[in-house]
């Protein structure tokens, strides 16, 4: 977690979970909508360090396209 | 197929008339039949196929004509590979509407080519997502050592095949450890292939940016054999490689003077049970390792991968998470859904530290050809068990069994998974690492360690397995 950041609010990570899955078109029912948030919110726990880790700007990503 | 030691010796046998190629996949077929019920390894037996295909290679060495290297040799395929007039079923209930593949994989073909025969196919996670083959659709694949253990994942029914001696060679995938965590847990070896090497081509993608496949067998000289057939260009792979076929088996037993090998340190000595690291001593004493190498932002690889995977995961399965969501596996129906949501900015970072991390890990293999690591922190958990300890934590058993794998196919490298000869334990692996393309070196310090007498796939003992009983 970035040091400046505090941690996202449980509410907010419900609220982008509810409006990405509309955006999406996913019907996620209520039963297993607390299981999907905390899959989400632990993908987030994961994510953070590497977007926390700075890389140069010529570092270009990695998937292989031939023309 | 328990008369012969491996692939090979059967091959060997067919070639010189001893036992014709029919009575070999009777046999394997009559084994399938009596044992299967208990150890839940196939979703598919391919028996009119394989019969056919028996009788033709016998017929074909009466009238003299050439048999290929693995003639006779009776193999079985993760369910995701397409198997023509058949449907992918790739572990899950949905795909059960598709229509059936119009063709072989073309890792199928090219075995057959050189003389094998598909018998079947074998179970799965869902979708490949998951490392312990515990379906919610098709049902658990014991560990064949353990039955109250998992098999490990996601190609657990390729590994349990081989392991509990139902067919010597099986074909699984890898994208975080699917080939090797299943092979470390059963006691065979499982090599994933530099990306790209092998065509995925009729194999039911996961995440295609880390997707591979490979063998799974019990000598190093099957993986070898069965590496060397697969190669080769495929234009209906897009990442195949087309560089010239390098055959393995012929350096085989070439020795390992001359190669600098070293130890992975940081990370890759976290976490392990005591089995693990007496695995790995016992790997490392024989081969004489001193030096270590430690890799920087390992952990940041892991957990890149993992968001890689979630985000093609998710992206591939988009319209069935919206149209079929109830049906999914409830072991992967989550995690697809967050892997979703997933904003781009986490994807792009990840695939741009995969990028990163490529470059440092490159500088390492400057410096040395072979790198060893565990291929899981544990032996076989409980089907049921959720939690392990590791470093002094009580985490997730699913995700932790890639903890050591998952950097590793991050980018890309070679790795062979191969079994430890230890008593007193369940079964452990260790993974050989190479640089990329350099399957020829692994496959070589495998051979030396097992003549050394270091290796040797774990032994089976039907009667752990109540109900697979051997056929009288």
């Amino acid at each position: 977690m970035n040091p400046e950041t505090s941690p996202t609010p449980v509410s907010d990570i419900q609220a982008y979970v509810d409006c990405m899955a509309q955006i999406l078109q996913l019907p996620i029912p209520s039963e297993i909508r607390p299981s999907v948030v905390e899959n989400f919110a632990r993908a987030m726990a994961i994510a953070q360090p590497i977007l926390d880790f700075e890389l140069p700007d010529d570092v270009e990503a990695a998937p292989t396209f031939r023309p | 197929m328990a008369t012969f030691a491996d692939g090979l010796a059967i091959a060997t046998a067919v070639r010189q008339g001893e036992i014709t190629a029919q009575a070999v996949v009777e046999d394997c077929l009559n084994t399938i039949y009596h044992r299967d019920r208990a150890l839940n390894c196939f979703t598919l037996v391919a028996t009119d196929r394989a019969l056919q295909q028996a009788r033709a290679l016998d017929q074909a060495m009466q009238v003299g004509q050439a048999v290929g290297p693995l003639a006779g040799v009776p193999f079985a395929v993760k369910n995701l590979f397409d198997i023509a007039e058949e449907v992918t079923l790739a572990g899950s209930k949905i795909n059960r509407d598709h229509v059936p593949a119009q063709q072989d994989a073309t890792a199928i073909t090219r075995l057959e080519q050189a003389g094998a025969i598909l018998v079947g196919a074998l179970n799965m996670d869902e979708y490949a997502y998951g490392f312990v083959t515990v379906n919610h659709h098709y049902g658990a694949t014991p560990n064949p050592h353990a039955p109250q253990r998992v098999a490990g994942g996601s190609s657990g029914g390729s590994a349990a095949a081989v392991a509990a001696q139902l067919v010597p060679l099986t074909l699984g995938s890898d994208t975080n450890g699917s080939i090797r965590v299943p092979a470390g847990l059963c006691g065979v070896y499982g090599l994933k292939p530099t990306y790209g090497r092998l065509s995925r081509a009729g194999a039911q993608l996961f995440s295609a940016s880390l997707d591979h496949i490979g063998p799974l067998a019990r000598s190093v000289r099957d993986t070898a054999a069965c590496f060397d057939a697969l190669q080769g260009a495929d234009v209906r792979d897009p990442v195949c490689t087309d560089q010239p076929i390098t055959p393995t088996l012929p350096a085989l037993e070439n020795g390992i003077d001359g190669l600098k090998i070293a130890m992975l340190g940081g990370h890759f000595e976290r976490g392990m049970q005591p089995e693990v690291a007496s695995a790995l001593s016992q790997v490392i004493e024989a081969l004489g390792v001193s030096q270590r190498v430690t890799l920087p932002e390992v952990e940041r690889a892991r957990a890149a991968a993992y968001v890689i995977t979630a985000c093609e995961g998710s992206q591939l399965h988009l319209p069935r998470l919206q149209t079929r969501l109830m049906d999914f596996d409830p072991a992967t129906r989550d995690r697809f859904l967050a892997g979703a949501l997933m904003p781009q900015s986490w994807y792009i970072q990840a695939q741009r530290l995969r990028r990163w991390f490529q470059t440092q890990v490159r500088a390492a293999f400057e410096q040395v050809d072979v790198l060893l690591a565990p291929t899981t922190p544990c032996v076989a958990p409980f089907l049921h068990q959720n939690t392990m300890p590791l470093d002094g934590e009580s985490v997730l058993v699913r995700p932790h069994l890639g903890f050591y794998t998952q950097p590793l196919s991050f980018i890309g490298l070679p790795v062979l998974s191969v079994p430890v000869a230890q008593s007193n334990s369940l079964p452990v692996g260790v993974q050989i690492i190479a640089a990329p393309d350099q399957e020829a070196t692994l496959l070589r310090v495998a051979r030396w360690l097992e003549n050394q007498g270091i290796l040797a796939p774990f032994p089976y003992d039907a009667a752990v397995t109540p109900g697979s009983a051997p056929p009288p």
